[in-house]
């Protein structure tokens, strides 16, 4: 009979208990990730081939929901019209607040200056506050405030700038770049506080001026985190609402629609029916649309690491 | 120090959120009391005179016990936007009959959530529920199924015969008009043609054609007449219609309401019930605005997509082509600014009476339980410059809608109900209070509930009842319109039990829904959008209805329930 000794029953006991302390750690996590991840998207890539009566019985369809959303493709022109959308909104937004958010971080960086951490705090409110405060607060700006004033100069025929049809998608553009510009600020200063010091007095020394020092040895520091921000635009590209839902609710007319808003609104509608019947489309419309983003995001997060820049 | 400082925190914090769980409001229960909890929709409808109903049927029963150690009974209203996602949490929440909901009864029963309360529609009105016996003092004998409205009556029947809800208000959208400014400034229409020049000139007969009826008496009775008094309007320095540009799909609903009026009750609810014949599709609209019919066409679920030619659509949006037409008639800035509610246009609309900076405006596209929203702004008005503006005093009214062509003229109004407002009991109910239940449900359709409504309220249910002179001479402006409305209108509804409304209800009734329209290879929601920025026309948006809703994309957004 093998007698364990008291020493390596003790260290015995001690492993169970910090066995048991480690999967009662993550017992709670993991069985959240289990529910309201796995479950979800297993869930949904299921629901993608069903279809629903009447009276909400379900039965397996196969490949027609996907088959009747290409007919949809061919037939509404909301899909065209979003797609065009969220295609602008990205092309247009995402460089623009990236390119903004790196000039204003370099920009205070360099400077150094104290009340520049007051000028952070202030840009970094439209984060903070909710969502829909700030949209009803900029709406009265827009379609209140600035038309009333122009209309003092140039008549009555002035409209907001949300109602006007030939300024609604780029206020909206705008409103969003304004929106994550506090954020990409954070993010970006904080990668170039991180940048060595040595490594920009060396540059110094050696004569780069403000932007060759940019170019040369900060955005290379920090390329990092552009491309992750990127990324995770690109990543989001077809379910970014553009912050339409804080503007119209579901009621947009489609010619400002994204993808995004479309995917959500449809969602948002389809729950509050009550009835199941719309839900196995959008499971296959949001099936589809991964699909597309997939292979796209890892082909330009490899382009990026190849051919971007290097820190050496 | 600082531990006793970190207790003191944890303790505030702690008594906070335990704070915020408690119930805000309301009566306290009263332990000697049975409770019954009664869930009403928190929206423009109010709930005033289920106040008042409440404590008459308190003091009812406060002599009986209905459970062990208990006399009387406790109604407790809660008010919550109930709809469909109910069906999710009925069960766990508190409230036993729910009233006035957004919430699909049907779809309910077939859940086997709430109660079969066919017992309640087959017995008669002075049957007392709970003490199982004719009540001596009521002396209405009708039968409950009686009092309400046949459509509304076979919507709330199943196939196997029994009953699971009750109807709440009826909705409708239309055109709000402000009585003293016709009154004051001559804009109704007088007998002999053209407008009156003084209060005591006989008026014209109105849309419906017949003097007897004076509700519409002076009212433009053609879609002619009514833009003739838009130049009326104008004329005085005024703004004939204004609506709240957050909310272009009340605009969609007046243009339903329109087209209601048009195609008439049975050709409207072929839109719902997807059974019968469409006598009023369109093939062809001539260069004189003429329109021609298509052979009557059979209408079922399958081709649905047909009924969006229906004529009536046609000369809703020819109305609104005509109003968008002249920016003098509305003011585009507002009618289309995201900073302007519907609430803010109640307002507007309401102080434009006195404002120098706005023109007086003598129109307001609304729904019908819009005076309960303003209900502050009459308050403060009423503080601010007397009683004549108060709620009681103000007379405002709804418009009956014009008609199309001197044709319709001397047809009765047609409005259209919306498909919102389901009451029902949940099966969860503990079995002792199931009677009870019945019983208050059958309270809040006896006469005198249905007078307290129409009164504190100004809403009326599908149900028959009617006023003495006295009575209604006593109800405030609103509520006489409503009054008038139910009296003299005929009703089509939106409630429907068929497969399609079953599975797809919002997708056929609410507005945004309905209007949408292919012009040109765009798709527009509104056509007050597609008007005022793209000044499409009335024909072409007609056109792109059926364009947009085509056989193909009916198919795939509703075969399900084909």
């Amino acid at each position: 009979m093998a007698v364990i000794a008291p020493g390596r029953k003790r260290k015995f006991n001690k492993r169970k208990k910090d066995f048991l302390f480690v999967c009662g750690l993550i017992a709670l996590p993991l069985l959240q990730f289990l529910i309201f991840y796995i479950a979800v998207n297993v869930n949904s890539i299921l629901l993608a081939f069903k279809s629903y009566d009447a009276e909400g019985n379900a039965s397996f369809v196969g490949f027609e929901n996907f088959a009747q959303l290409f007919e949809d493709f061919r037939n509404m022109t909301v899909f065209a019209t979003a797609a065009k959308n969220s295609l602008i909104v990205f092309l247009i937004g995402c460089p623009l607040s990236l390119v903004l958010a790196l000039a204003f971080s370099y920009f205070i960086y360099d400077k150094k200056s104290k009340v520049i951490d007051f000028f952070k705090v202030i840009l970094f409110l439209p984060s903070i506050i909710p969502a829909i405060a700030l949209a009803t607060m900029f709406i009265q700006m827009a379609d209140s405030a600035i038309p009333s004033f122009l209309r003092q100069f140039f008549g009555d025929d002035i409209r907001g700038l949300l109602q006007n049809p030939d300024t609604t998608l780029g206020t909206i553009i705008f409103y969003n770049v304004w929106c994550s510009f506090g954020v990409n600020v954070l993010m970006i200063s904080n990668a170039m506080s991180a940048v060595s010091p040595s490594l920009l007095e060396a540059s110094v020394l050696d004569g780069c001026g403000f932007f060759r020092k940019f170019a040369h040895v900060v955005f290379p520091e920090i390329f990092g985190t552009v491309k992750t921000l990127f990324i995770t635009s690109l990543g989001g590209f077809f379910i970014n609402n553009a912050s339409i839902v804080s503007f119209y609710g579901t009621n947009a007319e489609e010619r400002i629609q994204t993808i995004g808003y479309y995917l959500y609104k449809e969602t948002i509608l389809a729950s509050n029916s009550g009835s199941m019947a719309k839900m196995p489309k959008l499971a296959a419309l949001g099936i589809l649309l991964t699909a597309i983003t997939v292979p796209v995001v890892f082909l330009v997060r490899y382009l990026l690491g190849r051919y971007g820049p290097r820190k050496d | 120090m600082k531990g006793k400082f970190h207790l003191l925190v944890s303790g505030a914090l702690l008594a906070l959120s335990l704070t915020s769980c408690m119930p805000s409001s309301g009566p306290s229960v009263n332990a000697d009391k049975t409770q019954l909890y009664v869930g009403v929709y928190e929206g423009g409808l109010e709930s005033g005179s289920y106040y008042k109903i409440a404590q008459e049927f308190e003091a009812k029963y406060a002599e009986t016990s209905f459970e062990e150690g208990k006399m009387g009974v406790q109604v407790m209203f809660s008010e919550g936007r109930y709809s469909d996602p109910l069906s999710e949490t009925i069960h766990g929440v508190s409230e036993e009959i729910f009233l006035d909901t957004a919430a699909s009864a049907l779809k309910f029963h077939s859940k086997d959530l709430i109660l079969d309360v066919s017992d309640l529609y087959e017995s008669p009105m002075n049957y007392d529920f709970v003490k199982k016996e004719t009540d001596p003092a009521n002396p209405d004998s009708t039968l409950f199924k009686d009092k309400i409205r046949a459509d509304r009556l076979d919507y709330f029947q199943e196939d196997d015969g029994k009953y699971y809800g009750v109807p709440g208000y009826s909705q409708f959208f239309g055109i709000v008009y402000d009585i003293d400014m016709f009154n004051q400034y001559n804009l109704f229409f007088a007998k002999n043609g053209g407008f009156v020049t003084s209060s005591s000139d006989e008026r014209s007969p109105g849309p419906d054609g017949d003097p007897s009826t004076t509700y519409d008496n002076g009212l433009p009775a053609t879609y002619d007449d009514f833009f003739a008094l838009c130049d009326k309007i104008v004329s005085l320095e005024m703004t004939p219609i204004m609506w709240g540009g957050t909310v272009q799909e009340y605009v969609n609903s007046l243009l339903s309401a329109l087209a209601c009026d048009f195609d008439g009750k049975e050709q409207t609810e072929l839109n719902y019930n997807f059974s019968g014949t469409a006598n009023t599709l369109v093939s062809e609209v001539k260069a004189d605005g003429t329109v021609v019919y298509k052979d009557p066409t059979a209408i079922t679920a399958s081709n649905g997509y047909e009924l969006y030619s229906q004529a009536g659509r046609y000369h809703a949006l020819s109305f609104l082509e005509r109003l968008i037409a002249n920016k003098k008639y509305y003011n585009a800035s507002d009618c289309t600014s995201l900073g302007l509610t519907n609430l803010d246009a109640q307002e507007q609309f309401l102080y434009s009476k006195y404002s120098s900076s706005r023109k007086r405006t003598a129109m307001l596209i609304e729904g019908s339980w819009w005076n309960k929203e303003a209900a502050g702004v009459f308050s403060a008005m009423a503080a601010e410059y007397g009683e004549q503006d108060s709620q009681s005093s103000r007379n405002i009214g709804l418009l009956p809608l014009p008609k199309a062509t001197a044709e319709k003229v001397g047809e009765k109004f047609t409005v259209l109900e919306r498909a919102v407002g389901d009451g029902f009991i949940k099966s969860s109910i503990p079995s002792f209070k199931i009677n009870l239940a019945k019983s208050f449900l059958q309270y809040l359709y006896q006469d005198s509930s249905s007078k307290t409504c129409l009164d504190l309220d100004s809403q009326t249910r599908p149900v028959e009842f009617a006023l003495s002179d006295t009575e209604y001479d006593a109800l405030v402006p609103w509520s006489k319109t409503m009054y008038d409305l139910k009296k003299n209108t005929i009703v089509a509804t939106s409630f429907s039990d068929s497969k399609m409304m079953r599975t797809y209800s919002s997708d056929l009734w609410y507005a945004p829904n309905l209007w949408n329209s292919t012009v040109s290879g765009a798709t527009y929601t509104y056509p007050t959008y597609a008007m005022i920025n793209n000044g499409v026309k009335a024909l072409p948006y007609f056109e792109g209805l059926s364009t947009y809703m085509n056989k193909v994309v009916w198919s795939s957004k509703f075969s399900a329930a084909f």
